[in-house]
């Protein structure tokens, strides 16, 4: 404490013990680790804050520790918003990221979920950030549809006070990538607004481009003056968490003989005691397939030992196509670029007349039928999208499975043969291997409703069944007592009933009250989710009426059936016109109860 | 019978039944699994559905979290296994949309559905009743699918045989109003109990045949109730009455053993339906309701004598039975091939363990379309086509190709992987066991009738192994007993001489056999008769003198 250096070190104004004022050594202990850890902003805006708490102090009222909204002088200085539409908590925490960026350059941010957030405020507000993912064909998330409407319509206000900023999340192989964060881009341009920062769009490794992000936009916003002030953020954090490591301790093949899929449940042993709740992700990162790395590095006739630059570190070719670079699909941009930058005439000009049958293509039969005319190792890798982290809903839940995570993983055969790199790694994975750089995320909007006794509605097709099989060992466990309802659909009853023993067993609990059945190939008529949801139209109503919270799991195009069908079913049972139906649905979404963890294909 | 004991668990299931219906809608309509409630599962077998489950993935789908494969068998009433080409054609069309594209022939001369899909069950069952057929009491405690000589169309007898067997068929079918509700969705009836069997039924299965000598194709003393037909001045004058046969029993319990029937007394053809019915009512009255393995009519025999039984049914009946006479069966076994009868020329098919799936059914329906007459199933599992046109010799001949001696006569039950009775493979097992001992008796043997060989995979006797020549009935996975010594004309069983053994074992004992018969057969002796013969003499030992402590206990 008595270092020389380190007190000389204290900047000027807060070394008034010097001229004898009074802090205790105590206080002096605690305000030095302080300004330790302080940026200099961050010690500028301290200043004004003790500055403006004398104030407070002299009328004998304690300053407020946290400012809330509206307090005192928040008037007079603008604060940042902060609006995300998240469905499965990435874009949140590319949110969270902003926000506690422009906190620690001493800014007022703060953080609303769209779902909640009335977009008329939208007039008022100096400052507004975007966060939103796109899902399907260009569409928003669930909790930006209010956002939406309200941007799109003819009488939407000017905004030509609001400055603004866009990051959108989105995955590459759909056509129309980041679709929604463009709309809101070019709409709020329209509207008069002004943006601070060019519009981002992410796939993959969100957390570099969203600390660039930040960074960009918290300079911007000094650079305007923006006043500096803490605020604490409300909303729920998604948490992410280390990579960690898992034995492989049970690999079963769930689908009967004769399937036409091939669906594993797999158990992993962690490393880490999980902390998940039901309903969260675990992702991992995949490896592609040796075999088609050595049979692409042989078509392009590339030595193994090639040193390429991937994320501004030096890895071997072999390496970088094992681990880092998207190889087992094609999307359009891939194809289009190799074409470009590997002077494939034929590939491009046959790109811009016709339909190539991309979905059937790995990069290696893309190199096959249009064999390079230059390309050097590193222009490949650069061309390749990266190879992400495959995202499955754990199926396992903590109370019942202890140190455990469970996955129910399909494994992909695109076309016959190809192996998809996650699933084809996970499905294949011997027992009693280790696994590397596992992480479980937190998918806040599809967790259990806090409430016990509140009915929940349970819809899955496929491997959509994972997180429910989870809710209701979960459900066993704590004694959880709300009407519990599962519709399930697949192909083949015999064949793809997913833990059917279990459900069966859950069902004679009493711990799931109801499941209904959709088999769709059976012969016994193309029943879907959606049709069993409309039999019981009185009783989903009733469910509905009694507060129920729907989740739904599985296919991009199953989900939007089984919103209509609810919709539907709303406007009958409920007797409303189309426009009351959709007031009651926003009202659902809008109070999060509609929960939706979907993919496409 | 003991009347102070408890009744078993199926008595109770079946007086609560309401007339066979049971909780049946519902468990049709539990979509979660592909089974029924373990009282329905008994209450099906009365509308000739069996439940069943593939025994081969059981464990396999266990450990899938899935519950085991189940598929239902449905057996279709057809006494004397009759069919239109038209029918044939139908439920072959039925097994394709229905039933994984596989028919079984039965040794009581009708066809199975398997692997049915509960969801499909009514759908076969209405497409059944469309082509004018059903499968009402071929399982269940209730007389089960009549026998008759085959082929019906032989003669003039073969006819008035045939017609008595359908009049039984008809008399004794139980009351229908479950199977309409239930299964043709023909809307709610009243809940009646059977006017002829009452509320619980017969204490268990009945099955009932009719011969006509020389012939015993459908082994006649193998049952509870059975009709030898006798022709006198060219017409059939009089039936001599069987009682008390069966050939099932239990590994485990020495109470119960094969028995052939014994002649009760005589009747006149039309009083066929009379004593029917008053020896189904006597069993009915008077079977053990406590314990199933000592309730079929044989025991009940046992029990309270033949003469006792003979007074009762008369009283029954209102008349009195004459004595029996005696008659005399020579052989058993289909005309494979072309032949000729007072009936015209017909063609019998050999149909390998009695299945008709994939290409062989696919060739065989292409041949049957040509074909405008009856279709006949046989006792053996094989067919005729009577008054087949000689223009489809080439196709038919084509289809299996002509059987071995030895397998001509060779049976085998279903078993495994769909019986949930099953203890050892039988229909699987049938080809290689027959091309194993068919060289054994080549070895040593060459000449005169190879044995009819018979395997059952439990000692139910669904195929009628302690009949056969050669038999084996399962006891466990590759385990089986052996019997021989059994006639060749039906009339005697066979004899155990090894218990519980392994195919090398058998197949030791069988050669023993064979180089015996080679050596010690009198002229013309068929195997059968040689054997037993040869047991009497002790030249051929039974089980205990060649394997002692060979017994799986």
């Amino acid at each position: 404490m008595s270092d020389p250096e380190h007190e000389s070190s204290t900047p000027l104004f807060l070394s008034g013990g010097r001229s004898g004022m009074a802090l205790t050594p105590e206080q002096r202990r605690v305000v030095d680790a302080l300004c330790h850890e302080l940026t200099p902003e961050q010690m500028i805006w301290l200043s004004g804050y003790l500055a403006g708490a004398a104030g407070w102090s002299s009328q004998s009222q304690s300053p407020p520790l946290l400012a809330p909204q509206g307090a005192a002088d928040s008037q007079s200085l603008p604060v940042v918003t902060i609006l995300v539409g998240s469905e499965t908590g990435k874009s949140l925490l590319v949110a969270q990221h902003i926000t506690r960026r422009l906190e620690e350059a001493g800014m007022v941010a703060q953080l609303r979920d769209l779902a909640e957030y009335n977009p008329a405020d939208l007039r008022k507000v100096p400052y507004a950030v975007f966060c939103v993912s796109t899902h399907g064909e260009g569409e928003p998330p669930l909790p930006a549809a209010e956002l939406q409407s309200y941007l799109q319509a003819s009488k939407a206000p000017k905004l030509d006070r609001l400055q603004f900023a866009v990051f959108g999340l989105g995955d590459r192989s759909y056509p129309r990538f980041c679709q929604f964060a463009r709309d809101i881009d070019e709409r709020l341009v329209s509207l008069g607004a002004k943006p601070l920062l060019q519009r981002v769009e992410c796939e993959g490794d969100h957390e570099q481009q969203a600390e660039n992000f930040a960074q960009a936009l918290s300079a911007r916003l000094l650079a305007q003056g923006q006043a500096p002030r803490l605020e604490v953020v409300p909303g729920r954090g998604a948490a992410r968490h280390l990579p960690t490591a898992a034995m492989a301790a049970e690999r079963l093949l769930l689908s009967g003989r004769g399937a036409s899929k091939a669906v594993y449940h797999i158990e992993l042993q962690m490393e880490q005691n999980p902390t998940y709740q039901p309903g969260d992700t675990l992702h991992i990162q995949p490896c592609n397939d040796p075999a088609t790395v050595a049979a692409l590095l042989a078509a392009m006739g590339y030595a193994d030992s090639e040193q390429v630059q991937v994320n501004d570190v030096t890895v071997s070719l072999h390496q970088a196509l094992l681990e880092r670079c998207e190889i087992t699909t094609v999307s359009q941009s891939v194809a289009a670029a190799y074409g470009q930058m590997a002077g494939v005439n034929a590939l491009t000009e046959r790109l811009e007349h016709e339909t190539l049958p991309l979905e059937q293509w790995d990069v290696l039969e893309m190199v096959r039928l249009f064999p390079p005319q230059r390309l050097t190792p590193q222009g490949l890798v650069d061309l390749l999208r990266p190879l992400a982290p495959r995202a499955y809903s754990i199926c396992s839940s903590p109370s019942t499975h202890e140190g455990e995570v469970h996955l129910l993983v399909e494994q992909v055969f695109t076309p016959p043969g190809r192996v998809g790199a996650a699933s084809g790694f996970l499905a294949t994975v011997p027992v009693g291997n280790m696994l590397q750089g596992l992480s479980w995320h937190e998918n806040p909007y599809f967790h259990l409703p806090q409430d016990p006794t509140v009915p929940i509605l349970m819809i899955a097709t496929g491997t959509g069944i994972a997180p429910f099989r989870s809710f209701m060992a979960e459900a066993r466990e704590t004694g959880r007592r709300g009407f519990h309802w599962l519709v399930f659909g697949e192909r083949h009853f015999r064949t793809d009933f997913y833990y059917q023993r279990e459900w069966q067993r859950l069902l004679k609990e009493k711990v799931l009250s109801r499941l209904d059945v959709a088999f769709s190939r059976d012969g016994f008529g193309r029943v879907h989710v959606q049709d069993r949801l409309m039999e019981q139209a009185q009783l989903v109503y009733g469910q509905l009426q009694e507060g129920a919270h729907v989740y739904v799991c599985g296919g991009e195009a199953m989900e939007k059936e089984v919103r209509q069908t609810l919709l539907g079913i709303i406007q009958s049972q409920g007797s409303l016109g189309a426009e009351q139906a959709q007031e009651v649905w926003r009202q659902i979404e809008k109070s999060r109860r509609y929960h939706r963890d979907v993919y496409g294909g | 019978m003991n009347t102070t004991s408890k009744p078993s668990e199926l008595e109770v299931i079946k007086s609560k039944s309401r007339a066979l219906r049971g909780t049946l809608a519902e468990s049709l309509a539990h979509a979660i699994t592909g089974a029924v409630s373990p009282d329905d599962v008994q209450l099906l077998k009365y509308h000739g559905i069996y439940m069943q489950d593939d025994r081969d993935l059981r464990d396999e789908r266990l450990h899938q979290k899935l519950e085991p494969a189940y598929s239902y068998m449905v057996r279709l009433r057809l006494p004397g296994g009759v069919l239109s080409s038209a029918q044939f054609l139908g439920i072959a069309e039925l097994a394709r949309r229905y039933g994984a594209g596989s028919l079984r022939l039965t040794s009581r001369e009708t066809v199975q559905f398997h692997h049915v899909d509960k969801r499909a069950l009514r759908s076969l069952l209405q497409g059944c009743v469309a082509l004018g057929l059903d499968s009402r009491g071929t399982c269940g405690d209730v007389n089960r699918n009549v026998m008759t000589p085959h082929h019906p169309f032989a003669s003039p007898h073969h006819q008035a045989m045939q017609e008595l067997g359908e009049a039984i068929s008809r008399a004794f079918l139980p009351e229908p109003s479950a199977y309409e509700e239930v299964f043709l969705e023909r809307g709610q009836r009243p809940v009646t109990v059977d006017s002829f069997y009452g509320p619980v039924y017969l204490p268990r299965k009945f099955k009932i045949a009719l011969a006509l000598p020389p012939n015993n194709d459908v082994d006649v003393f193998a049952y509870d109730l059975n009709f030898v037909g006798l022709v006198e001045d060219d017409r059939l004058a009089r039936l001599v009455v069987l009682v008390g046969g069966g050939l099932s029993f239990s590994h485990d319990d020495a109470r119960t053993a094969p028995y052939l029937a014994q002649a009760l007394g005589c009747c006149r053809p039309e009083q066929a339906v009379a004593v029917a019915r008053a020896v189904l009512l006597w069993q009915r009255d008077h079977g053990d309701r406590s314990d199933r393995k000592q309730a079929r009519l044989k025991y009940t025999v046992a029990r309270l004598g033949l003469e006792r039984m003979r007074h009762d049914v008369e009283e029954l009946m209102g008349a009195a039975l004459e004595d029996p006479v005696p008659f005399a069966f020579t052989h058993r076994g289909d005309h494979l091939g072309w032949f000729e009868d007072q009936g015209g020329r017909h063609y019998g098919l050999f149909v390998p363990g009695g299945r008709l799936e994939g290409n062989g059914l696919e060739r065989l329906c292409a041949v049957i379309a040509r074909h405008d007459e009856p279709i006949c199933i046989s006792p053996n599992h094989n067919i005729t086509l009577v008054r087949a046109n000689l223009d489809l010799s080439s196709e038919l001949d084509a289809l299996w190709g002509p059987p071995t001696p030895m397998a001509a006569q060779a049976m085998a039950c279903v078993s495994l992987p769909t019986c949930p009775l099953a203890m050892a493979e039988s229909e699987r097992y049938l080809p290689q066991f027959l091309s194993k001992i068919a060289s054994l008796w080549q070895a040593h043997v060459v000449q005169g009738r190879p044995p009819s060989v018979r395997i059952t995979g439990c000692p139910n006797g669904c195929t009628r192994s302690v009949l056969g020549e050669v038999g084996l009935v399962g006891k466990g996975p590759g385990l089986y007993n052996l019997y021989l010594g059994a006639s060749p004309r039906g009339d005697r069983l066979g004899r155990l001489v090894a218990e519980g053994q392994q195919e090398e074992h058998l197949l030791a004992r069988i050669e023993e056999a064979f180089a015996l018969f080679a050596s010690q057969r009198l002229a013309e002796e068929p195997f059968g008769d040689c054997m037993n013969r040869l047991l009497d003499t002790g030249l051929l030992a039974d089980r205990a003198a060649v394997s002692p402590g060979g017994a799986a206990g």
